[in-house]
């Protein structure tokens, strides 16, 4: 015995009996690793040092993914592991059937299941921890024998108490973490209900601040009427000789009284007419009447300026135009302006109106077209806006409110309308109001 | 025009409240020939209405004690005085404000600020036009024709 034993051969270190030490090592490592990959590479890894596993896959069921997820494998190559996707649902495919039985399953050689071993015979073993009635994964190792070797179903144990142990951690976290997130959520959905309601408080306390605005400015706008109405009238009077002669001076001071207040009344009455677009009092009286009617009565109206102005202004349009059917005020108010306007910035030449009827979309086109100093591309969309001129120096040439187109463009769309505006400097300006044949209002 | 050059003055009654704007307008008419009487309010424009049968009324509306709309309208409830045409004249130049005028029966409105020689060719016309009227006849000449047939 002694001699036998002594001559007896030193044996190779056997791979199939791992030492103690090694199972110890693992299980210490694993006991100590928080990390689901690292456990699993490690697990594979003493498999091929210490099992003999030529080949090995560590795949498992993780919650945030419809597939299996790989997290580690030996003597695989990388392209077999890519095709390797098995849907965690899938429960037709024989792998996710293997996962949920108990024992390790057989897959002989060719068997025909797909897997990244090829045709090489292997085990499907699940990973699950004695308490848990359902598998975290499965271990799939390469067999050269349909039994299960007691290193592999040793290492299966330890691998699969890491795993359910590291998931169901994960799972906890994400748990907390859900729970936190949902009480943020609504935390988050309470301040902002506070907030939009704050909001539509201020939103309120605005309309009615526009309201009273509104009427404020209507009632100061009557208010400075009255006044005026006598600095206006008794100005006229001194200047028509009711209460005696005036000198030439005096009849300068007067006049420029006049104009001054014939400024801030324009002022006033402009002011008044948006205040009342702006809250929506200025009523829609809709009439039908004739286009050609309205431009005769604009013209006549403004004949004092036009015989001053020494510009050829014409009246282009065909009598037979549809009438049209919209408020007749405010297209005489915009039309005023504008005529007034080409008539104010023309030096020389001429300024025509022409109305045209676009059947296509039933709509009335009525342009004024001037000779006069045009304005530059720059400034085409600006002089529509509140207080603007082209000149805005407080030595301005032209006069005027600053409000009149701005209002023009209100007033063109409560009536459904657009008003436009193609110029070049020197050359001219054309503006074009288009109203639909009948107002749709606003 | 003919009946009114045979005819004294037409008499205007100027019924507003604030003094600077009532005198002017007083002024003017005068200066273009008009006799004018004045009232402040609206029961002084009754009370002068009905003492001296004016030609044409000019009517302000807002008026202290009874505003002009009720003046008006008592002014055209009124036998004596419902054929005088009364021009009412208002700084409020308000769609509703001209539509309330004609309902409490004005015959015309005038928007203030309403300088003096616009007011007096509204006067003017007014008269005119009473004056062709065939079922008003003799408008222009004082006295005749008031009262409805």
């Amino acid at each position: 015995m002694h001699l036998s034993a002594s001559i007896a051969p030193v044996p190779a270190p056997d791979v199939r009996k791992p030492p103690m030490k090694a199972r110890l090592a693992l299980a210490e490592f694993l006991l100590a690793s928080g990390d689901l990959q690292a456990s699993a590479r490690q697990s594979v890894d003493w498999l091929a040092r210490y099992a003999g596993v030529r080949q090995a896959i560590v795949a498992v069921v993780d919650p945030a993914s419809p597939h299996f997820l790989l997290v580690a494998e030996h003597g695989i190559s990388s392209a077999a592991i890519a095709d390797f996707v098995i849907g965690r649902d899938d429960t037709a495919h024989p792998l996710v059937q293997a996962m949920a039985r108990t024992e390790p399953t057989g897959f002989a050689r060719s068997s025909g299941v797909p897997s990244p071993f090829g045709r090489t015979a292997f085990h499907a073993i699940p990973l699950r921890s004695g308490d848990q009635s359902r598998a975290h994964g499965l271990l799939l190792v390469t067999a050269s024998q349909p039994e299960i070797d007691p290193d592999v179903a040793w290492l299966t144990r330890q691998l699969s108490s890491q795993v359910a142990r590291l998931l169901t951690k994960r799972e906890l976290i994400a748990m907390r973490f859900g729970q936190e997130r949902m009480r943020l959520y609504s935390q988050q959905n309470e301040q902002l209900r506070r907030q939009h309601s704050v909001l539509e408080d201020q939103r309120k306390e605005l309309e009615q601040t526009s309201a009273l605005k509104s009427q404020f400015l209507a009632n100061i706008s009557h208010e400075f009427r009255t006044p005026l109405n006598a600095i206006l009238g008794y100005t006229h009077m001194l200047l028509h000789g009711v209460t005696g002669a005036v000198t030439d001076a005096q009849r300068k001071s007067l006049t420029r009284i006049d104009s001054n207040a014939r400024h801030l009344l324009a002022l006033i009455n402009d002011i008044l007419d948006i205040t009342r677009i702006e809250a929506g009092r200025m009523p829609l009286k809709v009439a039908s009447f004739r286009i050609a009617d309205l431009v005769d009565e604009v013209m006549s109206e403004l004949e004092p300026i036009i015989r001053r102005s020494n510009l050829a202004v014409t009246a282009q349009m065909r009598r037979t135009l549809p009438l049209i059917e919209t408020d007749r005020q405010k297209v005489k108010q915009i039309v005023l302006n504008l005529l007034n306007n080409a008539l104010k910035f023309t030096p020389s030449g001429s300024v025509t109106i022409g109305a045209t009827f676009e059947s296509s979309d039933r709509v009335m086109a009525i342009a004024v077209r001037d000779t006069g100093v045009g304005i530059p591309e720059e400034s085409q969309s600006k002089i529509f806006e509140d207080f603007r001129q082209l000149d805005d120096s407080p030595t301005r040439g032209y006069g005027g409110t600053g409000l009149g187109l701005s209002i023009c463009r209100r007033l063109a769309q409560m009536l459904g309308g657009t008003i436009d505006v193609e110029s070049q400097v020197g050359e001219g300006s054309t503006f074009t109001l288009r109203l639909p044949v009948r107002a749709r209002g606003r | 025009m003919e009946t009114m050059a045979d005819s004294p003055n037409p008499l205007v009654l100027v019924v507003e409240d604030y003094q600077d704007a009532r005198e002017m307008y007083a002024a003017y008419l005068q200066f273009s020939g008009f006799r004018v009487a004045e009232a402040a309010n609206g029961l002084e424009a009754l009370e002068k209405a009905r003492e001296l049968m004016p030609d044409i009324i000019l009517m302000d509306l807002a008026l202290p004690k009874m505003d002009g709309w009720e003046a008006t309208r008592r002014l055209k409830a009124d036998e004596r005085t419902r054929d005088i045409p009364i021009v009412a004249l208002t700084g409020h130049a308000l769609a509703g404000h001209a539509e309330g005028a004609r309902q409490a029966g004005c015959d015309a409105f005038v928007t203030k600020p309403c300088l003096p020689d616009v007011l007096v060719a509204e006067i003017q016309r007014m008269l005119s036009t009473r004056a062709s009227e065939p079922n008003t006849p003799g408008r222009a000449a004082r006295g005749s024709g008031r009262t409805k047939p």
